[in-house]
């Protein structure tokens, strides 16, 4: 929970006061795919069954997808 | 006249704007679906192989609303390690369902040959709710011979400061099902009818598969109908009354997505996710050890806490240098089984003109054990609550090493391959090793060779 309030606080800050006032028309670099935060999401898909399986942690860039018994 | 010429205004208009509506259809049509495609090969030195082929198509609705389907297939067979310490006597094991056994021979580590399929499938519809929130809807489901999975899924986006932060919202529940041919064993009971024999471990059901894990490895290799039979009444496929047992997950995350500057991009996420049901894996034993000697007595069956909280924290950062780009990510997670573990992951992409790039990755990962981990459990003393020899749960140090190399297409298609190296290493001589555990590799650690070609396009 306190970790919730802190990332609540943390996500109003730097709503208020991005570092850089990046125009729409500047935002050439971010739209590249390898500038995604998942650029290869295939690999992404890959990774996460192998260490799910493999690894006692999991999780942690994003929810959904299929269950497995691997774990 | 007049009218003629009011008539070939509206004509002419009428042809533009079917020209332009016929323009935008086709504009349209030609990004209708994006086509992800790849191919997994993952390969354990002397244990698991799995090959898993994954298609993903994107359909875009119109309105920036899409709808996303995929369908994977996994086809696993090797040997997995049963929990079981390797000593230095061949020992034998009986499967949950006690119908069936198989041996390993003296001084290996003891591992159960098994061969699943799985076939996987999700929906995920895509859809903006206003000009600043998206909403996506997911489904999923998963079936191999023993398990079932279902999931569904929400996430919303909300763009916030001129898009330059995204507010990320999901939450997934999973009802997932293991079904076992026979009975599933009542955790930290002993196993019926096992016995360490003195020998070689070759007996008429021997199904183990320890190729060049062990001196005696040679002695071990079956016929694969042998195997099949052996696995069978393990239970992976068997027939039979089938025993089953369910496991809920639900998952709640939380995150920010920040554009820092025209060449930074990062992202804070925390998750938090409880399982509860049946946890324990109803394949693995321990062994129990004479508190002298630290020969092997017998077994008992594992047996796991019937909820799990899960909490981890993940950064992520992207950062564009004037032609490369690094991807730079970290998680905090832990857990109440005590785990605790810190994972870094690094890839660099290198362009190397042409479309091609090279992209170095690393990854490390390091855990806790869980409070229940046990290498084996000591005959005579009291039995804990739970306990388990699950090497995924000791103290451990996973390192990946390798790397992409892709080519883009001026058509919007990228091929790509990748090849890793996997390495895990744990505390093989515990100081709390009894007698001959202490000449035995009690954590005997993991390699793998991670393979993958990916190809992705829009058409």
């Amino acid at each position: 929970m306190r970790s919730l309030i802190f990332l609540s606080a943390l996500a109003a800050a730097l709503a208020g006061c991005a570092l850089e006032n990046v125009q729409p028309w500047d935002r050439d670099l971010l739209a590249e795919q390898k500038m995604q935060l998942a650029p290869v999401p295939m690999d992404g898909f890959f990774n996460e069954h192998i260490y799910f399986s493999k690894e006692a942690a999991s999780g942690g860039e994003g929810v959904g997808g299929g269950g497995c018994g691997c774990n | 006249m007049q009218l003629k010429k009011a008539n070939s205004i509206r004509d002419a208009l009428a042809t533009a704007t079917c020209s332009l509506l016929a323009a935008t259809a086709q504009q349209a049509k030609a990004e209708d679906w994006k086509i992800d495609s790849g191919l997994l090969s993952y390969s354990e030195k002397d244990r698991i192989s799995v090959l898993e082929p994954v298609i993903n198509g994107k359909l875009s609705l119109g309105d920036d609303a899409y709808l996303n389907l995929k369908f994977a297939y996994d086809t696993m067979s090797g040997a997995s390690p049963n929990g079981a310490s390797a000593t230095d006597k061949a020992q034998t094991f009986s499967s949950p369902s006690g119908r069936g056994s198989y041996s390993v021979p003296a001084n290996t580590l003891p591992t159960r040959a098994f061969s699943d399929q799985r076939v996987a499938g999700s929906v995920d519809w895509e859809k903006p709710l206003t000009r600043t929130l998206r909403s996506t809807l997911g489904a999923s489901a998963s079936t191999e011979n023993d398990y079932s999975s279902l999931g569904i899924s929400t996430n919303f986006a909300w763009d916030l400061n001129r898009k330059l932060t995204t507010l990320n919202l999901g939450v997934a529940l999973n009802a997932d099902q293991i079904a076992v041919h026979g009975t599933i064993p009542t955790g930290m009971t002993a196993t019926a009818g096992l016995a360490t024999t003195a020998g070689t471990g070759n007996t008429a059901q021997a199904a183990t598969v320890t190729k060049a894990s062990g001196p005696a490895s040679s002695s071990s290799s079956q016929s694969s109908s042998s195997n099949r039979t052996q696995e069978n009444e393990v239970g992976e496929g068997g027939e039979g009354p089938v025993d089953t047992r369910n496991k809920n997950t639900s998952d709640l995350m939380f995150g920010v997505t920040q554009v820092l500057s025209r060449r930074l991009l990062t992202q804070l996420n925390y998750s938090y996710g409880q399982s509860s049901g049946y946890l324990t894996d109803p394949y693995k034993v321990l062994s129990v050890v004479d508190p002298l000697s630290g020969e092997t007595t017998g077994y008992r069956y594992e047996k796991r806490p019937e909820t799990r909280t899960r909490q981890s924290l993940y950064w992520k950062g992207v950062l564009h240098l004037p032609q490369d780009v690094l991807h730079l990510s970290y998680r905090y997670y832990w857990d109440d089984w005590g785990i605790v573990s810190h994972t870094m992951d690094l890839s660099y992409r290198f362009e190397l003109g042409g479309g091609f790039y090279l992209a170095p990755h690393l990854r490390r990962d390091t855990q806790t054990a869980a409070d229940f981990y046990r290498h084996s459990l000591v005959d005579g003393s009291t039995m804990p609550q739970y306990a388990s020899a699950d090497y995924r749960l000791a103290a451990m140090q996973s390192n990946t090493y390798g790397f992409r190399l892709g080519l883009v297409m001026n058509n919007d298609s990228e091929l790509g391959l990748r090849a890793e190296y996997m390495q895990q290493t744990g505390d093989s001589h515990p100081a709390d090793a009894i007698g001959v555990q202490r000449s035995q590799d009690l954590y005997p650690g993991l390699q793998a060779y991670i393979f993958s070609l990916t190809y992705s396009t829009k058409f």
